[in-house]
């Protein structure tokens, strides 16, 4: 009996995710059909992998919302080169600039202790401004065959991206739980000064974490042209309303130290299977915007409710 | 701090590194009358004026919850949210008194609700961030679904539009209102005893709740003044344009900050005041214009101001070692 109910409490984010699924499943005609399923699991995956990224912030105990403008410029400058260099060397420049972004980002929040949030907020305009100056703020498309091709291998109704985006899981969930840097991780974000007492390189860590995020936004946003086949200035703007809340939900909390790559993953596919869901009751554009943001703000007031309930001012 | 035997140059040295936002302001206005001949013609002065009231007036707000330990990056909503029903309630009902007054009710409910949530959370600024993160993306939503993504047109009463384009003697409406603003918010946190509270509950909220200040009204005060700015700021520019866009306010509450802290309103809350916030305003409205001047695209306008940003809170930081 014990046993079953540490079962549901430690896994109910993947019990509700399959509730939903199946009650969606139930109620709603066009849910289960294979059109809906592969753009289900296509919408999964490019988030899904910045939303890893932004967990190694979390755990840190760190905050950086420029993942959204990150994706943006990555991409641009993707499809940009795509048509120059060829498939591979563009990916690999792209996966490049994006740990560049998580360096200056990093730089400022580790050399100088500033407040991470303000920081992130500079830079994810500086980044989205780069982004909008070298494409003239105009959309760059481009149907690269390679692109094509990937977009096109499916297994069943998943696409191999979504495959990506578990292979990225799996290897963050083994980084985190099985080196000591990812243990280090949970040190850090548990309690900073602690941390220094016991001699970690805090700074290196801190710096690290943001390079982490900025390549996996890197790897986010060449995941996402592989559908898209056009990046512009203004891609991925609602990224950090969209990400936050599936880390949180998963399970990480802001306060740091709590939470990992697994749980994560299910807090990512829960969330996207209610967006899906909210665009399967035809709720307006707008009116999604509002739900999202309403889910954001309520995770993020019980999260922190629970983290400091027991303050009194 | 003063030593009796402390040399003139120490002091000059203090009184500077104390004062480098003044030094800046005056750095741009040299610079700005070097730029252009007409730089200190009376009509440049009072249209630049003019031009900075509404940046002004938010950051008035945006001050107010850095002093009481917040942050707050929903006023740019906010002021979307104004914007679109004061104009929009104007249009239907045809009185403009009424729109105003929707509009103030409107920004003092937003305000309220991010302070609720700052005395549910016991927040600081990392969670004022997070939290008025969220209420602004629900105040832009609440925005586009008013006005279903379109701009209003409608406003008609002369008085209305005076706010925004009149003078008196020469000297713009919407200026004098911001310098007034400025001077009531200055008299209440330097000179009485309610503002003295709010200051040192922004300054260390522990030890303000061991005097036996209530530190939850403190936040609730001062982000309510954050949104009745907003909706001020949202009535003077929508008098000026006489049209309201649901995007009027992206990037708004950005600039605010900007004004704000280059200013010299330390981030941690306790310090600052009105003074900073008009220097913090002026060199803004300066940079703006010098970057105008010189036919700067306003993406890369961004670029720099993040970059002067980033600046002022590294200079914060370092003042605060």
């Amino acid at each position: 009996m014990i046993k079953t109910r540490k079962f549901i409490s430690d896994s109910r984010i993947p019990l509700l995710a399959l509730a939903i699924f199946v009650s969606m499943s139930l109620t709603n005609e066009y849910f289960f059909k294979p059109v809906n399923m592969t753009g289900l699991f296509e919408s999964i995956s490019a988030y899904g992998i910045v939303a890893i990224g932004f967990t190694f912030v979390l755990l840190c105990g760190q905050l950086d919302i420029s993942m959204g403008s990150v994706m943006a410029l990555t991409a641009c400058v993707f499809m940009m080169l795509l048509p120059i260099v060829g498939f591979v060397p563009a990916m690999l420049i792209a996966l490049m600039l994006g740990c560049v972004c998580g360096v200056i980002t990093g730089f400022f929040v580790a050399t100088f202790r500033l407040p991470p949030f303000i920081v992130s907020m500079t830079m994810q305009l500086a980044y989205r401004g780069i982004a909008l100056t070298i494409t003239s703020s105009t959309p760059v498309s481009n149907m690269h065959p390679t692109l094509l091709a990937i977009s096109e291998v499916m297994i069943g109704p998943v696409p191999i991206t979504f495959f990506l985006f578990i292979m990225v899981a799996l290897i963050a969930h083994y980084v985190l739980t099985q080196t000591q840097y990812g243990r280090n991780l949970y040190v850090i974000g548990g309690n900073i000064n602690v941390a220094d007492n016991l001699g970690l390189h805090v700074k290196g860590h801190l710096w690290s974490v943001f390079v982490v995020q900025g390549f996996f936004a890197a790897l986010g946003g060449i995941v996402m042209m592989t559908r898209m086949f056009s990046a512009s200035g203004n891609l991925a703007l609602d990224g950090p309303l969209n990400i936050i809340p599936m880390v949180i939900v998963g399970g990480t909390a802001f306060s740091g130290g709590k939470g990992g790559a697994i749980k994560t993953l299910w807090g990512v596919i829960l969330m996207n299977i209610i967006y899906n869901a909210m665009s399967m009751f035809s709720l307006q554009a707008n009116m999604q915007e509002m739900v999202k943001g309403l889910i954001l703000l309520i995770i993020i007031v019980a999260d922190k409710y629970m983290e400091n309930r027991f303050q009194k001012v | 701090m003063s030593d009796v035997n402390e040399s003139k140059w120490n002091k000059i040295g203090g009184w500077t590194r104390d004062n480098t936002n003044l030094l800046l302001l005056i750095a741009l206005i040299i610079a700005g009358a070097l730029l252009s001949e007409n730089f200190f013609s009376w009509t440049n002065l009072m249209n630049l004026m003019r031009r900075i009231s509404v940046n002004g007036v938010m950051a008035i707000g945006f001050t107010m919850t850095l002093l009481v330990g917040g942050f707050d990056l929903s006023i740019g909503a906010t002021l979307s949210m104004c914007a679109v029903l004061c104009v929009g309630v104007e249009k239907s009902s045809g009185s403009a008194a009424l729109g105003m007054a929707v509009a103030l009710s409107a920004g003092l409910a937003m305000g309220a609700f991010n302070g609720v949530l700052m005395m549910v959370t016991r927040g600081g600024s990392g969670e004022a961030f997070l939290i008025t993160l969220a209420t602004g993306m629900v105040g832009t939503a609440i925005a586009l679904t008013y006005c279903s993504g379109l701009d209003i047109y409608g406003v008609n009463a002369d008085w209305y539009k005076a706010i925004g384009q009149g003078n008196v003697a020469t000297f713009p409406i919407a200026a004098i209102i911001w310098i007034i603003l400025m001077v009531i918010m200055q008299v209440i946190i330097k000179k009485t005893q309610f503002g003295r509270r709010l200051l040192l509950s922004g300054a260390n909220k522990k030890s303000a709740f061991l005097v036996g200040i209530d530190v939850n009204a403190m936040k609730l005060v001062g982000f309510t003044i954050a949104g009745l700015m907003a909706a001020v700021a949202a009535i003077i520019m929508t008098s000026r344009t006489t049209a309201a866009s649901p995007y009027s306010g992206n990037g708004a509450d950005f600039d605010a900050a900007i004004a704000s802290i280059v200013g010299g309103n330390s981030l941690v809350g306790g310090k600052g005041g009105m003074v900073q916030v008009l220097i913090g305003v002026m060199i803004y409205g300066l940079i703006t214009n010098i970057l105008n001047l010189t036919g700067v695209d306003s993406v890369v306008q961004y670029i720099v101001k993040g970059a002067v940003l980033l600046l002022a809170i590294c200079l914060d930081k370092l003042n605060r070692r």
